[in-house]
């Protein structure tokens, strides 16, 4: 599978702050890739690189194939809390981008239908969730092969949120490849197939989505991890009573009997999916 | 040129708002208080300075204020809402953003002076003043509309320049108060003063006030001051509109929430 967005030693400063310090980023075509990491730590420069919207200080960045900013009809891009001029109606703003993208209007009006957005409202008399919906609609208008969306999810209520990651799917099944930041992480857990951790500009893990499960225990030695990696062959974590390990669910069994086998008691297993991943990574990197 | 062009009827639909009508209405009575309050009304028409004053004194003393407050957010505002991102990655580039803006400024300028000079004239006919009123106003809308389109101009270079809609406005508002005719007068004396400079050359600076250039465009003062006035236009809308596309092209579109 070829890759829709290609970066290698991504640098951004601002004066004398580094805002993305050698960052090499690789999403796969026709994937859901998250791009989590806290405020401040990066995730925008890189959208917005990756758009042209602002050019790297140093790195090289290939997009779809070619250098970004040369394929807008390509890529729909969604920034972080836009607004559109609240006085206008959704159906203008559609029919002013779809003109100025080239593309058939009435593709997108069938598509404000499917989502049962109301087109003669004025911008400002939409809910915000309506509201992101009308800009998603915008944004893929065209049918572009790759999404960038930064934090389309944030401000939004918990159904807004909901309605917003069914789209990302919808769209992700017609072929899309989608770039979607957050920092909110239960957000993203169930909605993507490949992640990339950014902290204080850097990279700090870029792969698939490993899920990861926690087993809350009645005590653990220091060798269990050494162990379980040597006799079962999964890499694990030990905090306290609490053994974690990136692991498929069809691997839980193993871990429970390595442990039975070892008189461990075992009082709870829970999926804790990204976000046990991303702190060891911020951990491991603040260490 | 199809998207120019749809760039440019979205923002003179844009610009055409609820603030466009208070500061035209705004600028229309300030006139009338003076035609009333001065005498004017039964004088218009008969000599020049009264038809200059009689038709542009809101412009002399308000003029910059009112031309850059429709257009200090012109594009801050837009880069605020994150809508100019959109556009960037929508098949549209800097320099067609930039130009449907400066077309949509120079309608602007065109239609307020237009819509001012009506307005005006139907005061003096309230007042039942002669009928060459009419006249002096077609001969004013010209100069007015270049005095409204080098602050649209200067207004666009600052939106651009201070990313920042509060920014730019208080700076714009700080521009249009220099550049007051009497205010800058001020600082042009000192300045010439200072130098100890002849009187020809303070009048040529005086010309860096678009209110000295409208009032050179009128023709009221001679040819020499409506060639100058012309140059001086010129040299302004050349000057604003290449630092406009020129800084506006170079600048990287930051996130300015982060």
């Amino acid at each position: 599978m070829s890759n829709a967005i290609e970066a290698q030693m991504l640098c951004k400063d601002f004066g004398k702050f580094h805002a993305v310090d050698d960052a090499t980023i690789n999403i796969k075509s026709g994937c859901i890739c998250g791009f989590i990491g806290k405020n401040g730590a990066g995730k925008t420069t890189v959208m917005r690189m990756l758009t042209g919207l602002m050019k790297p200080s140093r790195g090289k960045i290939l997009v779809l194939n070619e250098k970004p900013g040369c394929i807008s009809a390509r890529i729909g891009f969604l920034p972080q809390n836009m607004r559109f001029d609240e006085n206008e109606t959704a159906r203008s703003v559609l029919s002013f981008f779809a003109a100025v993208k080239n593309v058939d209007v009435s593709e997108s009006i069938q598509f404000a239908k499917t989502l049962e957005l109301d087109l003669d409202k004025k911008v400002k008399d939409l809910s915000p969730g309506n509201q992101r919906k009308l800009q998603l609609i915008v944004v893929t208008g065209g049918n572009p092969e790759l999404l960038i969306l930064d934090e389309p999810t944030a401000g939004l209520d918990p159904t807004g949120v909901q309605q917003v990651r069914e789209i990302i799917r919808l769209l992700n099944q017609r072929g899309c490849t989608v770039f979607v930041s957050s920092h909110i992480l239960k957000e993203l857990d169930d909605l993507c197939n490949q992640v990339i951790i950014i902290d204080r500009g850097r990279i700090l893990y870029q792969g698939p989505c490993a899920k990861c499960y926690e087993f809350e225990t009645g005590g653990l030695t220091d060798t269990i991890c050494r162990d379980l990696k040597d006799q079962v062959n999964i890499h694990s974590t030990a905090d306290g009573n609490l053994l974690s390990a990136e692991i498929e669910k069809q691997s839980v069994p193993d871990v429970l009997q390595f442990l039975f086998s070892k008189n461990i008691p075992i009082y709870e297993v829970r999926r804790s999916g990204f976000e046990s991943l991303y702190n060891r990574y911020v951990r491991e990197a603040a260490q | 040129m199809k998207e120019t062009f749809l760039l440019f009827k979205r923002d003179l639909k844009r610009i055409l708002n609820k603030r466009f009508l208070f500061v035209l209405l705004f600028m229309v009575l300030f006139q009338s208080w003076f035609i009333r309050g001065s005498g004017y009304k039964d004088k218009a028409g008969q000599n020049f300075e009264f038809s200059y004053m009689g038709f542009t004194f809101a412009f002399l003393i308000l003029g910059s204020l009112a031309a850059l407050s429709l257009n200090f957010d012109a594009i801050s505002k837009e880069r605020q809402n994150k809508v100019m991102d959109l556009l960037l990655t929508s098949s549209l580039s800097k320099t067609q953003i930039a130009t449907g803006k400066l077309m949509a400024s120079l309608a602007l300028s065109l239609l307020f002076s237009l819509l001012y000079n009506l307005l005006v004239t139907l005061i003096y006919c309230l007042f039942r003043t002669g009928g060459a009123v009419i006249r002096v106003a077609l001969h004013n809308v010209l100069p007015v509309a270049a005095l409204i389109f080098i602050y649209s101009l200067m207004g666009l270079f600052l939106s651009v320049l201070f990313r920042s809609s509060r920014t730019s406005f208080i700076v714009s508002m700080a521009c249009g108060l220099i550049l007051m005719p009497r205010i800058f007068e001020m600082f042009v004396d000192g300045i010439c003063k200072g130098l100890k400079l002849e009187n020809a050359v303070s009048n040529l600076i005086m010309f860096a006030s678009p209110a000295m250039i409208m009032s050179g465009l009128t023709g009221y003062n001679g040819a020499s001051n409506l060639l100058t006035g012309i140059g001086a236009f010129l040299i302004y809308t050349v000057v604003l509109t290449v630092l406009f596309f020129t800084v506006f092209r170079n600048q990287d579109e930051k996130s300015y929430n982060e």
